[in-house]
């Protein structure tokens, strides 16, 4: 019988504490439900268009220089299948979800009016709220309600997302619809994403946290001084690839090649060179000075109609006066002579290639008013990397040209534009 | 029911609580996997991870079994005394006016910038550069060339690059340096970036990178320019927007 009482009395003592345990178990559960764990979002990143701080705004919107209409992409992986109906980006000066956030300095989401997302059951129904207001707590989104000067919320119809899934949500980087850094240089700063069930933001389903940064701003600067190389030569030597200077003295003598005579019977020609390089961005235009071939009082008539200043060259007459130049493109003496890339013959001396018999194809013309008017024979709209140019003088005489030795100096001149 | 059974039944139901209470805690998370994740667990013989008083704050720990990163495909791992489950990341740039100086076909202008990052409790990070190359806006808007794939600096060849390591030609730049040692820090220049006296630049391109969590990691930005014959002449600027995007 004692047995039996003691057995009864300790069947009663552990019933009770049973119940006791019972009872704290569901207390527990209670408790703890509410308190769920939510599942840590993976591969989660951020990616800003600007790492300039928010008051900078160099560039258009959504580009590097521009801090105070940057694009936000965030990235990042579901890790729980169910439905997503919401989504809240608070931008923080620490990560932890559940802590207190802290928005930094000069950081606005007011002005993301769009969001764009990708990812299969995530891409499509979301827009950003802007009504549901998130200024109390859990949330304590900052600015006037509904807070959105540290929260980005996107919401719709709730949908399922499978786990696993690799999603991304994009804001701003518009002229209106845009997103501004924090306004403090080399500024950490921390978004803390939340998914909801729901598109009430009340469900927590998925929490994880990204970061990025501002950061100064590299300027560089460097200065290209302005550079002219000019030079003229009767003798052709290789431009090289530092564009190298012609040196001779220039001296050229139109004639029989023995004898060094022109002649009424045919007609003779001789070429000069000029070399050209520059950096000048504005242009540069070529002149030619001097006077026809004199030898004293006597000269040798200057080509081309009208004269003083000819606008017309004309072709070799043999038997009669006439010098003249033109640019003779045909003159390139295996890569040394004439090569004008970036520069153009300015009419009417811009046809010196061809032929000097009696009414060749050759045209040519001179402007003796050159002396005191220097005139424009070549010209390019750019920078010269290394041209040269091939000018082709004609001498012919008549019968009545008095005899003697004619000369001239005929001078050029680049004028770049900076 | 006696006095000492009844204690003895209080006494067990606690005894069940505590456990229930204890496995029940609310934790963050302390390691991963595909499918789990700890941040923040003890090995070793003693210590505690936050006491804490009124006063005061302490972490203990005795019989330190290991310190520093440890990584593979799969699981990342924080050892040491002082681990933290907080992420952080640090990033700053000595920004300002770089002075490539007076530049010419014989002459090859070159500066150097620097910046560091740490990131902890990522899975890396990544480096980005944004910009154009320096623009003159006299005589119209005119740009430098941008060094599309690694190249030499060659003077009298109109270039614009950059790297992040150490270089003779010209003699600039310093390898990515880890503080305090390469036990702590990870992050090495990005490929394409990584190779003495070559140079590139391309918008947009990552220029360093972390595989994982990193301790500081100290970038030399070195960048030089060349120019032609036929550049035009001018004052010139740029603005490269440098961004980092750790990844968790």
């Amino acid at each position: 019988m004692t047995k039996i009482r003691s057995f009864l009395r300790r069947s009663s003592m552990l019933a009770l504490a049973l119940t006791l345990f019972g009872a704290w178990v569901v207390g527990d559960m209670i408790i703890f439900t509410g308190n769920a764990k939510a599942a840590q979002i993976t591969a989660r990143k951020l990616t800003i268009s600007s790492s300039a701080n928010g008051s900078i705004a160099v560039g258009n919107p959504g580009e590097g220089g521009n801090g105070q209409k940057a694009k936000y992409t965030f990235s990042f992986t579901i890790p729980t299948t169910g439905n997503i109906g919401s989504v809240l980006f608070q931008i923080c000066t620490t990560p932890l979800p559940g802590t207190t956030c802290t928005s930094p300095t000069g950081f606005t989401a007011a002005n993301a009016t769009s969001v764009v997302t990708t990812g299969t059951g995530f891409s499509s129904g979301f827009s950003v709220d802007t009504s549901t207001v998130l200024t109390g707590s859990p949330y304590n989104c900052t600015g006037t309600s509904p807070g959105r000067t540290n929260c980005i919320a996107i919401k719709r119809t709730a949908a399922s997302v499978t786990s696993g899934t690799a999603v991304t949500a994009v804001f701003g980087g518009g002229a209106s619809d845009y997103i501004t850094n924090p306004t403090t240089d080399n500024q950490a700063f921390f978004v803390r994403m939340t998914t909801y069930s729901d598109n009430a933001f009340t469900t927590t389903v998925d929490q994880g946290s990204v970061a990025n940064s501002t950061a100064q701003q590299i300027d560089i600067t460097a200065k290209v001084q302005e550079t002219l190389n000019f030079s003229v030569g009767s003798t052709v030597t290789p431009p090289t690839a530092s564009c190298t200077a012609f040196s001779d003295n220039g001296a050229l003598a139109l004639g029989d090649p023995t004898e060094g005579t022109l002649s009424f019977q045919q007609a003779y020609d001789g070429h000069s060179y000029f070399r050209l390089s520059t950096n000048a961005n504005g242009g540069t235009v070529i002149y030619y000075s001097g006077d026809t071939l004199k030898s004293g009082s006597n000269s040798i008539s200057a080509t081309g109609t009208t004269q003083p200043t000819p606008n017309t060259a004309v072709a070799s007459a043999v038997g009669t006066s006439q010098f003249g130049l033109a640019i003779d493109s045909s003159d390139t003496q295996t890569g040394n002579g004439y090569s004008f890339t970036s520069l153009t013959a300015t009419a009417p001396y811009a046809a010196g290639n061809g032929t000097i018999t009696n009414g060749g194809t050759a045209l040519f013309a001179f402007a003796p008013s050159s002396v005191t008017t220097p005139v424009q024979i070549a010209s390019a709209s750019g920078t010269v990397t290394c041209d040269t140019g091939s000018v082709r003088y004609l001498g012919n005489i008549s019968t009545t040209t008095p005899p003697g030795i004619y000369t001239t100096s005929i001078t050029y001149l680049a004028a770049p534009t900076y | 029911m006696k006095l000492r059974e009844l204690v003895g039944v209080v006494a067990t139901g606690m005894a069940m609580l505590i456990v229930v209470v204890a496995g029940s805690m609310p934790v963050h998370a302390q390691s991963t996997s595909p499918h789990y994740k700890v941040e923040e667990s003890f090995f070793g013989t003693g210590g505690e991870l936050d006491p804490s008083s009124a006063n005061y704050k302490a972490k203990q720990s005795a019989g330190e079994l290991t310190v520093g990163n440890s990584v593979s495909a799969n699981y990342q791992f924080q050892g040491g005394f002082n681990t933290s489950d907080v992420p952080l990341l640090e990033f700053a740039v000595n920004g300002g006016t770089y002075d490539l100086g007076i530049i010419d076909a014989s002459i090859t202008g070159s500066a150097v910038a620097t910046f560091s990052v740490r990131n902890y409790l990522s899975s890396g990070y990544i480096v980005l550069v944004y910009g154009a190359t320096p623009t003159t806006a006299s005589s119209g808007s005119y740009a430098l060339s941008a060094l599309a794939s690694p190249t030499s600096s060659q003077a009298g060849t109109e270039q614009f690059g950059l790297n992040l390591v150490d270089n003779s030609i010209p003699n600039i730049g310093a390898n990515p340096s880890q503080i305090p040692d390469v036990t702590y820090g990870f992050g090495t220049a990005a490929p394409g970036y990584d190779t003495a006296d070559l140079y590139k630049f391309v918008n947009g391109d990552t220029i360093a990178f972390s595989n994982k969590s990193s301790g500081q990691t100290n970038y030399s930005l070195s960048m030089i320019a060349n120019v032609n014959r036929s550049t035009p002449a001018g004052q010139y600027g740029g603005r490269l927007n440098i961004q980092v995007v750790p990844t968790f």
